[in-house]
C-alpha cells in the first residue's frame, strides 16, 4: 500500500459524508420543494375542509388559500433569512427560544391577517361576518403551522450540522493516524551512524578495501532508512539487504563479539512488512546483546511460515533488561515498530519480546495473506 | 610527558585515537582498556594523568568507572552521540570529544589537559599523590554528576554506608551523597587538611570560620557557610594540637 493512499482514503471517506460544494444548490432546491409542497398541502387541506363546509365552494376557497400559501411562503422565507443571518439554529449555544416564540406568534398573526384580507376582498357567501370573532382561532391555527415549520427547519439544520461534525471528527482522526504513522517512521540512529564513521576513519589507515566497502554499506543503510519513510510496506528481501549491510558494519565494530546467522524460509522473500521493522529489532539485539556485553552475542534472524501466519524472529543472547529502558531510543523503536505493524495490518500483526534459555527473542507475527495491508 | 590511558570497547576506536595521539609527542599512552574492569586495573597499575573515556561500554559505563575510582585523573570523554549522558554535568567544565574526533578539537582538549597538568606539577603543589589537595573525586548522585577537587570540599558527613559531601558550587552549597564510608575516606584524606571532628564528620580545616568552647568542655567549630560542628573533649585536644602547628 503506497503511503499516499491513506490520504486518498481520507478524501474518499469524506466524500461519502460531506456533500461537496456542488450539492449546495441541491440543498437549496430541496428547500424550495419542501416549501411549495408544505404550503401547498396546507392550502389544499384548508380548501378541502372549508370548501366542503361552506356554501362558497371549492373555487373561492381555493383562491383564498392559494393566496394564503403564497403569503406563507413569503413570510416563512423571510423568517428563514432572519434565522440564517442571526444563526439562531446553526451556532453552538442554545437557540433563544423566547425570541423565536415571539417571532412565531408575530408570523402567525400576520399570516392570519393576510388570509383574512383574502376573505375580506372576496367576501365568500356565508362567511361575510363583519366582526373579528374569527381572528383568535385563525391566529392559533397559523401559529401552530409556523411552529411546525420552525421545528422542521431547526431539525434539518441541526442534523446537517451533526453530520458535519461527525465528518470533521472522522477526518481529524484519519489525519492524526497519518501523522502518527509519519512520526513513527524510523530515523537514522545517530549513535550507530557516528560510531560507524569513526570506525571507517580508523579502517582507512588499516585496510582501505574494507573501509571502502564499509562506506558502501553505510550509504546503503542511510538510503534505505531515508526511503523507508516513503513506503508503508517493503518486501522482507529488501529489508534483509539493509539488515545485512547493518550487520556487516557492526561486525567491523564489534569483531569477535558479534556473530550473526540468517535463515529465511524460501517463499517468504516477498512478504510485506513495515520498513525498518526487522532492522529495529536487529539494532535492539545488537544494543542489548552485543554492545552491553563483553562476551558479545550471536544474533539469529529467522523467518518461517507457521499454520496461518508468518513468524519473523530476531534473537540475541542475554536477558531483558527492564531497568533504565524507558527513556532509551531503542525501547521507543520497539514500541514504534509495534505501532507501525498495528497500523499496517489493522492490528492483526503482533510483536512480542520474550526471554528463555539465555536468549531474548523478538517475534513479529504477521497474518498469512501476502502483503497484509488493507 | 603526560601519561594517558585509552578506554573504549571498540578496537578500531582505540586504534584511531592512538593514531591521532601519535602526533602529540607530549602524550604517552601507558595503557588501554576495553571495559571498566580492565580500565580500573590499568589505572591502578599506571597512575595515569589523563584518561580518554568512552561513555557507553559493556559491563558498565564510563561514569560507573569514575565512581569506583578513589581519585580521578583528568578525564576526556569520547562519545559518538550521548548528549543526554553528558547533560548530567551542570556546573563542572568537562571535556568531551565527539567521535569521529576532529584533530583540532583533540588538540584543544589536550592543551587544556596539559595546562592543568602543569599546574598540578608545579613545585608548590607537588607532594605525595594520595595527599594532594588538588586531587579530584567523582560524585554521581542520581542524575547529577560532579568532579570536585578535594580542596573545595568543606565537609564529609556520614549517612550509613554513604557520605554526604558539602562543597560550594557557584553560590550554592551542593550536598550530594557518595558511596563511601567515613572511615574509608579518612584513610586516604590528607591529615594536614582534613580533620575527623567526631564519629559523623570530617571537616576541611581551610573552611573553618570560627572556633569557640562548648559547655561540656569541647569545642564548637563554625564553618564558613555557618554549619556548626561539635568536637568532643578528646577531639578538641587533637584539634588544638593540629591548629597550633
Amino acid at each position: 500500500m503506497a503511503r499516499q493512499s491513506l490520504n486518498e482514503r481520507v478524501t474518499n471517506e469524506m466524500n461519502v459524508i460531506i456533500p461537496d460544494l456542488q450539492t449546495l444548490s441541491g440543498q437549496n432546491r430541496n428547500y424550495w420543494i419542501c416549501q411549495f409542497a408544505g404550503w401547498g398541502s396546507v392550502a389544499a387541506f384548508f380548501t378541502w375542509v372549508f370548501g366542503s363546509m361552506m356554501p362558497a365552494g371549492y373555487v373561492t376557497m381555493g383562491v383564498i388559500y392559494s393566496w394564503g400559501a403564497f403569503t406563507g411562503i413569503v413570510l416563512s422565507h423571510g423568517w428563514r433569512l432572519l434565522l440564517k443571518r442571526r444563526r439562531w439554529f446553526s451556532r453552538n449555544s442554545r437557540p433563544p427560544w423566547l425570541g423565536i416564540a415571539a417571532m412565531i406568534l408575530l408570523l402567525g398573526t400576520l399570516q392570519a391577517l393576510l388570509v383574512g384580507l383574502g376573505f375580506f376582498v372576496l367576501r365568500p357567501p356565508g362567511m361575510g361576518a363583519n366582526n373579528w370573532d374569527w381572528l383568535p382561532s385563525a391566529i392559533g391555527g397559523w401559529v401552530m403551522i409556523f411552529a411546525v415549520w420552525t421545528s422542521l427547519y431547526s431539525y434539518t439544520i441541526s442534523s446537517r450540522r451533526r453530520r458535519h461534525l461527525e465528518a470533521e471528527a472522522l477526518r481529524l482522526e484519519l489525519y492524526a493516524k497519518d501523522a502518527e504513522l509519519r512520526a513513527l517512521q524510523a530515523q537514522v540512529n545517530p549513535h550507530f551512524f557516528f560510531n560507524s564513521l569513526n570506525s571507517v576513519r580508523a579502517l582507512i589507515f588499516e585496510n582501505q578495501h574494507a573501509a571502502a566497502q564499509m562506506i558502501d554499506q553505510l550509504a546503503g543503510i542511510m538510503r534505505y532508512t531515508l526511503q523507508s519513510n516513503e513506503n508503508a510496506t517493503v518486501s522482507l528481501a529488501r529489508e534483509m539487504e539493509a539488515v545485512n549491510a547493518y550487520l556487516a558494519i557492526e561486525k567491523l565494530r564489534f569483531e569477535d563479539r558479534l556473530t550473526a546467522s540468517i535463515d529465511i524460509e524460501t517463499g517468504l522473500a516477498e512478504v510485506l512488512i513495515p520498513p525498518m521493522a526487522v532492522q529495529t529489532l536487529v539494532e535492539n539485539a545488537v544494543k542489548y546483546g552485543v554492545e552491553r556485553n563483553h562476551a558479545g552475542s550471536e544474533i539469529r534472524i529467522t523467518a518461517k511460515r507457521m499454520a496461518g501466519h508468518i513468524e519473523i524472529e530476531v534473537a540475541n543472547q542475554g536477558a531483558i533488561t527492564q531497568a533504565a529502558t524507558a527513556k532509551e531510543s531503542t525501547q521507543l523503536g520497539l514500541e514504534n515498530a509495534r505501532k507501525r505493524l498495528a497500523i499496517m495490518t489493522d492490528a492483526k500483526a503482533d510483536l512480542q519480546l520474550s526471554e528463555s534459555d539465555g536468549w531474548v527473542r523478538a517475534v513479529i507475527t504477521l497474518p498469512e495473506k501476502k502483503g497484509a495491508a488493507r | 610527558m603526560i601519561r594517558a590511558v585509552i578506554i573504549d570497547d571498540e578496537r578500531l576506536a582505540r586504534a584511531e585515537l592512538k593514531r591521532m595521539l601519535a602526533a602529540h609527542i607530549e602524550i604517552e599512552i601507558v595503557g588501554e582498556a576495553a571495559n571498566i574492569d580492565e580500565a580500573q586495573r590499568a589505572i591502578d597499575a599506571t597512575n595515569p594523568d589523563l584518561i580518554f573515556l568512552d561513555v557507553q561500554m559493556p559491563g558498565g559505563s564510563g561514569f560507573d568507572l569514575l565512581e569506583r575510582l578513589d581519585w580521578v585523573p583528568n578525564v576526556i570523554f569520547t562519545t559518538a552521540f550521548d548528549a543526554y549522558a553528558l547533560k548530567a554535568f551542570e556546573v563542572n567544565a568537562l571535556d568531551y570529544l565527539h567521535k569521529p574526533i576532529e584533530p583540532k578539537r583533540l588538540a584543544a582538549a589536550l592543551d587544556r589537559a596539559i595546562g592543568q597538568y602543569k599546574i598540578s606539577q608545579s613545585p608548590v603543589l607537588q607532594s605525595q599523590r594520595p595527599k594532594r589537595a588538588d586531587e579530584k573525586i567523582f560524585i554521581k548522585d542520581g542524575e547529577r554528576c560532579w568532579f570536585v577537587a578535594l580542596a573545595d570540599i568543606m565537609l564529609f558527613e556520614s549517612e550509613g554506608n554513604y557520605a554526604r559531601v558539602y562543597f560550594q558550587s557557584g553560590l550554592q552549597t551542593q550536598r550530594p551523597l557518595m558511596l563511601r564510608s567515613l572511615n574509608q575516606l579518612e584513610e586516604r584524606l590528607d591529615k594536614s587538611h582534613f580533620f575527623r571532628a567526631n564519629r559523623r564528620q570530617i571537616v576541611n580545616l581551610n573552611f573553618i570560620g570560627d572556633v569557640g568552647p562548648t559547655e561540656s568542655g569541647g569545642l564548637a567549630i563554625t564553618l564558613q557557610n555557618d554549619l556548626r560542628i561539635e568536637l568532643s573533649r578528646r577531639r578538641a585536644a587533637e584539634f588544638k594540637d593540629i591548629s597550633s602547628l
